[in-house]
């Protein structure tokens, strides 16, 4: 591996980055003649999309039949496994905030949004696929989704007026309240900022820390770094399989919760 | 002046690099007193578990948000 004219900074990003070329030791395919016209916007198909559409079809292919089965009891380790993290993400996350009565109704959204994103990360780390949980791009939009539905929902629950009212707690003298006002404005957009992220830094951080570590071998010319770098990669790679798990809960938590209390507003 | 410019431009690197050092220093206290604390109480109240690990995720989410913050803003900065 030569690093010729780049820093190693760009080298590490550009291994993480979205681009128009699949690149492997055995294949590498141009995706840049890929694109589609809607309404004359062009949209182009990088790598991101694919792997996107890759987990699109992994939880639809996965999960719908594992939801046909009517089975009382789940016969399958497989089975067992699903059924646990959805009833754990329906008990302890979405009715916790949301309360019983509209659980029914969001255990759905909070379901394809922990199992896309589990997809979105656990993809990332398969050797040859891309990570595109690890491009802020995707994170952002998603956060985007969530800071327009909290927003939404807080207005549909408690009528405009009342929800724009409570954003900042009430009760609070005029000049408190022109203070707290905008800064109750900036946490929500942050708060929605971090979520991106968060989601983004930690699934491109796990990439960074085992290509680094891997990396060592090539900056020191020498295979012996091997002994030392590979275990602790290995070891790397298997808390960023329990980093993906939790990011994907992380997400989903705290998107309930902004939703839950944007619906269930404090007066 | 050429050579002055190259080394104003590592140092910028360095100092990004510290400040990105920095963060994970306050971020760890951070987790870690949250970490500390949620083991303490579950070891008193086992019964309460759940709650407090939920509580945990979400305070550790909210410390960690911060440091990603000064994070990013190493890599933006960084020159």
């Amino acid at each position: 591996m030569s690093v010729p004219t780049q820093s190693i900074g760009d080298f590490l990003l550009e291994h993480v980055a979205n681009g128009f070329h699949w690149k492997s030791p055995f294949w590498s395919f141009d995706l840049s003649p890929l694109h589609f016209q809607i309404a004359g916007i062009t949209f182009n198909i990088t790598l991101d999309f694919l792997m996107i559409g890759l987990a699109v079809i992994l939880c639809l292919v996965i999960l719908i039949p594992a939801s046909r089965r009517h089975n009382l009891m789940p016969t399958s380790r497989f089975a067992h496994a699903i059924e646990a993290t959805v009833l754990f993400l329906r008990d302890d996350v979405v009715v916790q905030f949301m309360g019983e009565k509209l659980a029914v109704r969001w255990t759905p959204f909070a379901l394809t949004l922990f199992f896309f994103i589990l997809a979105l990360n656990l993809i990332g780390l398969i050797p040859f696929l891309h990570s595109a949980s690890g491009n802020i791009s995707v994170t952002g939009t998603m956060a985007i989704l969530i800071f327009i539905l909290f927003n939404v929902m807080g207005m549909w629950h408690n009528g405009v007026m009342r929800y724009l009212k409570a954003i900042a707690p009430g009760g609070l003298p005029l000049p408190m309240m022109l203070m707290m006002y905008p800064m109750e404005l900036v946490s929500m957009v942050s708060k929605s900022m971090t979520l991106a992220i968060r989601l983004f830094a930690n699934m491109a951080a796990g990439h960074f820390i085992v290509f680094s570590l891997l990396g060592l071998m090539a900056l020191m010319h020498s295979y012996a770094w091997g002994l030392f770098s590979v275990p602790l990669a290995v070891a790397m790679y298997g808390f960023d399989i329990f980093v993906a798990f939790l990011q994907a809960y992380i997400f989903t938590l705290l998107s309930m919760l902004f939703i839950g209390s944007a619906i269930h507003q404090e007066h | 002046m050429e050579n002055v410019a190259s080394n104003l431009g590592s140092l910028q690197a360095g100092l990004a690099a510290v400040g990105a050092g920095l963060s994970a220093v306050g971020a760890g206290i951070g987790i870690g007193l949250i970490g500390a604390a949620a083991l303490q109480s579950m070891a008193r109240q086992p019964e309460m578990k759940g709650a407090i690990q939920t509580l945990m995720f979400i305070a550790a989410a909210l410390v960690e948000g911060v440091s990603l913050f000064a994070i990013v803003l190493a890599i933006v900065f960084k020159g």
